[in-house]
């Protein structure tokens, strides 16, 4: 890969990740409280568990807050190095990436292997739970394919 | 002056009354807010939920710092 891409590539993917991360923590686990970081295994259908789930869901936002202040950085250095490729297709192709390998990471650990929640609970494992993975593929691919174009032109 | 007001805010930021808002503080369904937290089972969820995002901030470091790449030069 082109290392003049490395700097703008690392740092769109530490943001996506983390805009994957808020995006699945505030509208899934606040707005539409379809889940909760633990809900598959301490339900939160009573007041302790949906407060013992809101302090895993700390854990979590801490996690995702401390990728995108890395990503920050990132940016910030990549900015500053004079040979560094900060094409916009490459940052908007990694950003996509990004995201999508959140989704599909956070998807396979959290939903599939460990089953800690999933996206739907009621239902626990089910169709939400291979779209939200098919969601991530389709970011994932198309940061590539944007990405790509950029590195190849 | 400005020192004693200082002083007396210093003062008043540090009485307890901040502890009024913290739920996970001092209540009954406080109390069973920490039992439930403080299981044996506390490691695997800190872990558990650790994992997804050390693996995705890996990925982040491995296109950043190219360790393979840097290998085979």
């Amino acid at each position: 890969m082109n290392a003049r891409a490395r700097p703008l590539l690392s740092a769109g993917l530490a943001l996506g990740i983390g805009m994957g991360g808020f995006v699945d923590g505030i509208l899934f686990h606040q707005i539409l409280q379809f889940h909760s970081m633990l809900s598959a295994r301490i339900p939160n259908t009573d007041y302790v568990g949906a407060k013992v789930n809101m302090v895993w869901d700390g854990f979590f936002h801490a996690g995702v807050w401390t990728i995108t202040a890395l990503g920050i950085v990132l940016l910030w250095r990549a900015g500053r190095r004079g040979d560094a490729n900060l094409a916009g297709r490459l940052f908007c192709g990694a950003l996509l990436m990004g995201w999508g390998l959140f989704n599909l990471i956070e998807g396979v650990i959290d939903h599939h292997l460990l089953q800690l929640h999933h996206v739907y609970e009621p239902l626990g494992l089910s169709v939400w739970d291979y779209a939200f993975l098919l969601w991530g593929a389709a970011m994932a691919l198309g940061g590539w394919i944007i990405a790509r174009r950029e590195l190849a032109s | 002056m400005r020192r004693l007001l200082r002083l007396i805010l210093a003062i008043g930021v540090m009485t307890p009354t901040q502890v009024l808002a913290c739920t996970l503080c001092d209540s009954p369904q406080a109390t069973s807010i920490r039992a439930r937290l403080l299981q044996p089972d506390l490691w695997f969820n800190l872990c558990a939920i650790a994992l997804p995002i050390a693996l995705l901030a890996s990925i982040v470091a491995v296109v950043h710092f190219d360790p393979v790449g840097r290998r085979t030069r």
